[in-house]
């Protein structure tokens, strides 16, 4: 579904990805891992569009991807929630949702969904006339969630939607990526919590430094070395 | 009768404080969504009166033509601005005051083309609406600043309840919020941008209107009343919607009872004076934030 080839993204000098190959196919949870500037979110933010590619190809469906607007990729179905979830403070939580559905794509069906969102998230319904910038941290989060359902997503790129999150709250997390899922949403999971990740899908690849460094069925990254040696940094695991 | 002149000072004073604030509307929604401190708004609002004037003798003394007329004409003439010069700025990554700079440079060349277009004498605008006494339960209201109040506040509220209802209105405020997460839901920034400079420019057209049925239109009139209509969007909290429309009414009430009570002659030195003092209790403005939070 997702192909690609060779990726190099920079900023100004600094190269963030260096020529990474990656593969997403139909209804697959892939996940993403690695320490904080290896550029998982780099990779997001150039399928979604919101960096250009220095180098390399990004196919979507058979279809090239580079150069294209986020909009226009939005109309494609790829839906990407940033990191940090970056939901419109000044918006209350109905006009949040119907942002979420803008996309001409997303906009048909828009009423009908809005009520499995308030449904699979009553605590949205109840403050749907409340400002996005009053929620708590987690209702944030669900709002994300909520928003990323209106878009009705064919893939749908999570940035870190663990972060910051009490306990209780990465569980309603789970929940709605299994409600993803379940829809035969296509995802690509990013997160720092390795593990938390690599529960959650069935492949991982593993970032270092802007470059792939291993992929594998995730339940034997789960256990292997070098996962644990990228956040920890290669030394430190040499000197144990 | 003092009662009564108070009163007549005060609608007087609430007339031009809606026009101010119609002006002050656009200059916050552009900061907002831009950060560009707009100070070509006052001029936006002087085509607005002049292709009000000019549609409005076209079409035989028809007031709603000329209120049509600057209304189209000022929001045409923000697009052609945002269009013509500062998208390209900001497309070639130009240092933002320098953007800044560059609308005080498009208020001048719009006074002067005005001036080519509809000379340097003061036009006097048809008399659009009645002028004769309207008497409300005993007091002597005149019709033509009742007129203004009613049709301002008629466009602020079209604004609040596009902004709150409309699917564009949303998306401008997304974008002005987030520009990047706006781009992932698939809002096209640049065409919201334009539809912030359109809306903005059509508030000020109005004003101009406005202005110009209450006094003259003429290529000058949009710098002062620029420079007062940025004190009101200052005075209510730069980027606030409801600030700017507190912010204008304010500003008005105060000059026009400054005038009266001190004199007209000090009336712009006065409300400046006002401006410095309420900065220096609440220097965000009323309704202030800053700038643009994420």
């Amino acid at each position: 579904m997702l192909r690609i080839n060779n990726l190099s993204v920079s900023y100004g000098p600094v190269a963030a990805l260096r020529g990474i190959d990656l593969t997403v196919e139909a209804g697959e949870t892939v996940a993403l891992v690695g320490s904080n500037g290896a550029g998982k979110s780099t990779t997001l933010k150039a399928i979604s569009g919101l960096v250009p590619p220095s180098g390399g190809t990004i196919e979507f469906l058979g279809e090239t991807l580079n150069g294209l607007k986020p909009e226009a990729i939005v109309e494609r179905g790829i839906v990407h929630v940033p990191e940090g979830r970056r939901i419109f403070p000044r918006l209350s939580v109905e006009q949040n949702l119907e942002v979420g559905a803008y996309s001409a794509r997303a906009a048909m069906r828009r009423r009908r969904i809005r009520e499995e969102v308030y449904a699979l998230f009553p605590r949205l319904r109840e403050r749907r006339q409340q400002m996005g910038g009053s929620l708590s941290g987690g209702e944030q989060q669900m709002l994300a969630f909520g928003r990323a359902m209106m878009a009705q997503p064919t893939l749908l790129l999570l940035d870190e939607p663990s972060l910051g999150l009490a306990p209780i709250i990465v569980e309603e997390v789970i929940r709605a990526i299994a409600h993803f899922r379940a829809e035969g949403v296509t995802i690509l999971l990013v997160e720092q919590n390795a593990e938390l990740a690599l529960t959650l899908s069935a492949r991982g690849y593993v970032l270092e430094t802007g470059q792939v460094v291993l992929t594998d069925e995730s339940q034997t990254l789960i256990t292997h070395p070098k996962v644990w040696a990228s956040y920890l940094g290669e030394k430190e695991l040499e000197d144990t | 009768m003092i009662y009564d002149q108070f009163l007549q000072t005060l609608l007087g004073g609430l007339a031009i404080g809606c026009i101010y604030s119609l002006i002050a509307l656009g200059i916050s929604m552009i900061v907002r969504a831009t950060d560009i401190l707009h100070f070509a708004q006052g001029e936006v609002m002087m085509v607005g009166a002049m292709t009000g004037f000019s549609s409005g003798v076209w079409a035989g003394n028809a007031p709603l033509l000329a209120l049509i007329g600057g209304t189209f004409g000022g929001g045409l003439m923000a697009v052609a601005v945002e269009l013509g010069v500062y998208r390209p700025l900001r497309a070639r990554r130009v240092p933002l005051i320098n953007v800044v700079i560059a609308t005080i440079g498009v208020s001048i060349v719009l006074q002067n083309v005005a001036r080519l277009v509809w000379g340097s004498e003061p036009l006097a605008y048809p008399a659009l609406f009645e002028t004769r006494g309207l008497v409300i339960s005993g007091f002597t209201v005149s019709p033509q600043l009742a007129t203004i109040v009613v049709l301002s506040v008629l466009i602020m509220a079209a604004l609040a309840v596009f902004f709150r209802y409309s699917r564009a209105g949303i998306a401008m405020q997304a974008a002005a919020q987030d520009p990047d997460a706006a781009r992932l839901m698939g809002i096209s920034v640049e065409r919201a941008t334009v539809n912030t400079f359109a809306v903005s420019g059509m508030m000020a057209g109005a004003a101009g209107v406005l202005l110009g049925s209450l006094f003259f239109a003429s290529f000058n009139m949009g710098f002062i009343t620029g420079i007062k209509a940025f004190v009101a969007a200052v005075l209510g909290g730069l980027g606030s919607v409801p600030g700017a429309m507190v912010g204008g009414l304010l500003f008005g009430v105060i000059e026009t009872f400054s005038a009266m009570f001190i004199s007209t002659s000090y009336k712009d030195a006065v409300g400046m004076v006002v401006l410095i003092l309420i900065l220096l209790v609440a220097p965000m403005g009323l309704f202030g934030r800053a700038g643009r939070q994420v």
